[in-house]
């Protein structure tokens, strides 16, 4: 049962149907399940973030999907709604309004909180406090100057590179980059020009003030007038400043800042190289209009355009493929370990990632130079496969968090131009910025304030559909035209509908269905296809528990010995022996508690936790996968014996991975 | 009622109480921060390079008419476009037509008549190529409509 369609009704006079998600719960981050709406290409929902609001996010269907499907292993059930072209642009306009207004109005949250922390680290820096009493986060920033300036935590990931010889040639290609894009700019603009913009730069950054704007009233569907901005006004003065600095002293790149690899996916052929050259060019020949541009925020995008000339003339002079380092904080990292113990999944995911390499480097040599976009994909797909090959191979940290366009930051330097202005200035200045933040996150408590049953996922879906016919209508008729444009109403906080199931329940009995589907998860999508294979009692006993299942992934973060998804029958005896196996499991942890933290005494406990529901007929837990491939419908990763083909191409691509040349010059 | 789902629902709300006991409520944003991340990407590359230009224009143009519509400071509508360009893996978003296509195609949605735009092409662009875009943008859209 891979798609079931339950009722297909066919209505001729309608034209594009959306789909309302039904998301199964699971014992992660949303146990009382999720709900979402989704429009072609990209879904909607509404998430539980900081500071304590329910957030409109958009999402690309695809990744919404792997998210929820394959990494969460939880279903989906699809209630697919039929209507006009008219109506289907009204319902999707309103979201798309939601997600811009709302992403404003915290945007203006966050740069009130920049504020506040920038004035307090500049105050504390200008009283010259001790150094242990002074603030680390300067609230700012500096994105895309840590490719020419040192100081970034990235840099604890790096080895003994100055010793690397493409390190070598990276600065002196970098170098020479520069002063050639100084001479350029000599040229055209004349010998004095970066003096002088550098003077410019230098005197607005001195002059910067802060002045508190009022108390600002946030509105639903209104984007808020801007906010004071200081933090952003200093970084974006700061960035342009560093940026003709670069050019002007001919400032070499930083080595730990930039990635490349002796495997054979980042070996260039001679076409490809004269295709690097044409690139190079052009994008030479754009920086000096970059220079020039009105853009307030130049200095980031030439700061990135900068580096990626850098990579691309290094990229000419070694023959192989150079990126800047995409990804942000070491942080957001995670260890490989949990990772192996999945090794089919683990080296499926990197043959994926080759895959994906290859493919965006043919599609660098069809594509013309003038689209970014392009050079940026496989950036993109550069840095995830030395990132997983790194990681898989040498045991690295494996960071999470990639930008898509590179956004290395630098650290802020005191020494660096500032405003002219006394600590006590600056203190005054921050407590009202901190006001000023205060204000704003009232403010967004009031609209979104985030309430179990009054305001959740579902609740705020329903009053956003509300008020996509209430912003088109005439005042007293939205909620005719809604029913007349849907086929009913569905009001979010009435009897049961803030539960996801029950207010899919609710739009089915209400809207204009065509069709409902059950988009499957993982494990039940590939248990589906096994048992088409093969559909024994051997098979479903194995499948039914963690300790024979081939579909289970070790890494999961709860204990337990049976899936109960699939029984509803059995399920309370099932989760009596998961409740015991996980009893025991949270025992046995507290004997390994010194050697692994805790996890295992942890996971028993959310076993018992989640085991509980099962009593009950109910269940929770999914069982979530650690790594799973992006193209999971397609690739058996679980098992390698599953698909002869499949198990070829694998072992290969580990055998390239593990026994190449694997040098990865980060 | 479409479908005869009185059953499954009576069974559903018993349930529910059970459930909302241990509601954990909606998914968290930090639920999204882990490994899935980097396997499914932040961009979606597409072997269509017609297909991701048509759908970065086609942001561009939700975001310009939503901020016009919503009554936004249009001297700060380069700082939002910066945002939604970063998204798609843009940066230099000045030499890219579809940019411009879409601020026109943003702008006829958002109800602007011509002479406005004519006034907008003075304040957001640097070269008539950019000028020209945007009317390309304006015309098409008004075509559609």
């Amino acid at each position: 049962m891979l798609t079931l369609a339950f009722v297909s009704v066919s209505n001729r006079a309608m034209a594009r149907p959306f789909d309302y998600l039904d998301i199964e719960a699971g014992s992660g981050a949303s146990s009382g399940g999720h709900a979402a709406i989704r429009f072609g290409d990209d879904t909607y929902h509404f998430l539980n973030a900081d500071p304590g609001i329910v957030r409109a996010v958009r999402v690309r269907s695809d990744k919404f999907d792997y998210d929820y499907r394959a990494y969460d292993n939880r279903g989906i059930d699809v209630t697919r709604v039929d209507v006009s072209d008219a109506t289907y642009e009204t319902l999707r306009m309103a979201f798309v309004r939601r997600v811009l207004v709302e992403d404003a109005q915290i945007d203006a949250l966050d740069s009130a909180r920049r504020d506040g922390k920038l004035l307090d680290w500049l105050a504390a820096h200008d009283s010259r406090a001790t150094s242990s009493s002074l603030p680390t986060d300067p609230g700012v920033m500096l994105k895309g100057a840590g490719y020419f300036y040192g100081g970034s935590s990235h840099d604890a990931s790096t080895t003994d590179t100055a010793t690397n010889e493409w390190n070598i040639i990276l600065q002196r290609t970098g170098a020479a980059t520069m002063r050639d894009l100084r001479e350029d700019i000599e040229r055209n603009l004349g010998t004095d020009w970066l003096d002088r913009q550098t003077a410019e730069l230098d005197r607005k950054l001195h002059g910067l003030r802060y002045t508190r704007a009022a108390t600002p009233k946030f509105e639903l569907n209104r984007v808020p007038d801007a906010g004071v901005e200081f933090a952003d006004r200093y970084r974006d003065l700061l960035l342009a400043r560093l940026a003709l600095d670069v050019i002007a002293t001919a400032r070499p790149p930083v080595p730990g800042a930039f990635r490349t690899s002796t495997l054979p996916a980042f070996l260039l052929d001679a076409h490809e190289i004269q295709v690097m050259r044409t690139r190079a060019a052009h994008l030479r020949a754009g920086l000096q209009k970059l220079v020039t541009s009105s853009r307030r925020d130049r200095g980031f995008p030439l700061l990135v355009a900068m580096a990626r000339l850098v990579a691309m003339d290094t990229s000419i002079a070694l023959g192989r493929l150079v990126v800047p380092d995409t990804f942000e904080d070491i942080h957001d990292a995670i260890t490989p370990g949990q990772l192996l113990a999945n090794e089919n999944a683990a080296a499926a995911v990197l043959a994926e990632k080759q895959n994906e390499l290859a493919r965006a480097k043919r599609a660098i040599v069809s594509a013309t130079p003038d689209k970014e976009v392009r050079w940026t994909e496989l950036e993109l797909a550069a840095n995830l496969y030395l990132e997983f090959e790194r990681g898989f191979v040498s045991g690295a940290l494996i960071r999470v968090e990639p930008s898509p366009v590179p956004t290395r930051a630098a650290a802020l330097d005191p020494a660096w131009p500032h405003p002219d202005a006394t600590p006590a200035v600056l203190v005054a200045w921050r407590d009202q910025a901190r006001a000023v933040t205060d204000d704003i996150q009232e403010e967004l408590a009031r609209l979104y304030g985030y309430d179990l049953v009054s305001r959740n996922c579902v609740t705020e879906i329903f009053a956003t559909i509300d008020d996509a016919f209430a912003q088109t209508t005439p005042p007293a008729e939205p909620e005719a035209a809604e029913r007349a444009a849907l086929g009913g109403r569905v009001d979010g906080e009435r009897d049961f509908n803030f539960v996801p199931f029950i207010s899919a329940a609710a739009v089915n009995q209400t809207y204009r269905v065509s069709e409902r589907l059950q988009l499957p998860s993982y494990r039940h999508y590939w248990l589906d296809r096994m048992l088409r294979d093969n559909d024994s009692i051997t098979t479903r006993l194995r499948e039914s528990n963690t300790l024979t299942s081939r579909l289970y992934q070790r890494g999961e973060p709860d204990v337990f010995l049976f899936y109960t998804d699939d029984k509803p029958v059995l399920r309370p005896i099932l989760g009596a022996t998961n409740l015991l196996f996980g009893t025991g499991a949270a025992a046995a942890g507290l004997m390994t508690l010194p050697f692994d933290h805790g996890r295992l005494a942890l996971g028993g406990l959310r076993g018992v936790l989640f085991s509980i529901p099962e009593l009950a007929f109910v269940n929770i837990r999914k069982g979530s996968n650690a790594i799973v491939p992006r193209n999971w419908m397609t690739t058996p990763a679980f098992d390698a014996t599953y698909t002869t083909a499949q198990r070829g191409d694998l072992s290969d691509a580990m055998q390239d991975t593990r026994h190449g040349p694997a040098m990865d010059d980060h | 009622m479409q479908y005869q789902y009185r059953n499954i629902l009576l069974t559903k709300i018993v349930t529910a109480a059970l459930v909302a006991l241990i509601i954990a409520g909606c998914s968290f944003s930090d639920s999204s921060k882990s490994i899935s991340n980097i396997v499914s990407s932040p961009i979606k590359s597409s072997s269509d390079s017609s297909k991701s230009e048509q759908s970065y224009e086609s942001d561009v143009a939700d975001y310009t008419a939503t901020y016009i519509k919503s009554g936004g400071d249009t001297t700060k509508l380069k700082s939002g476009i910066s945002k939604v360009a970063e998204k798609r893996g843009i940066t230099d978003w000045e030499k890219d037509s579809a940019t411009y296509q879409g601020l026109g195609q943003g702008f006829k949605r958002a109800g602007v008549k011509q002479v406005e735009v004519d006034a907008y092409k003075h304040t957001l662009t640097d070269t008539d190529e950019q000028a020209s875009w945007i009317q390309q943008g304006y015309d098409a859209a008004s075509k559609d409509n």
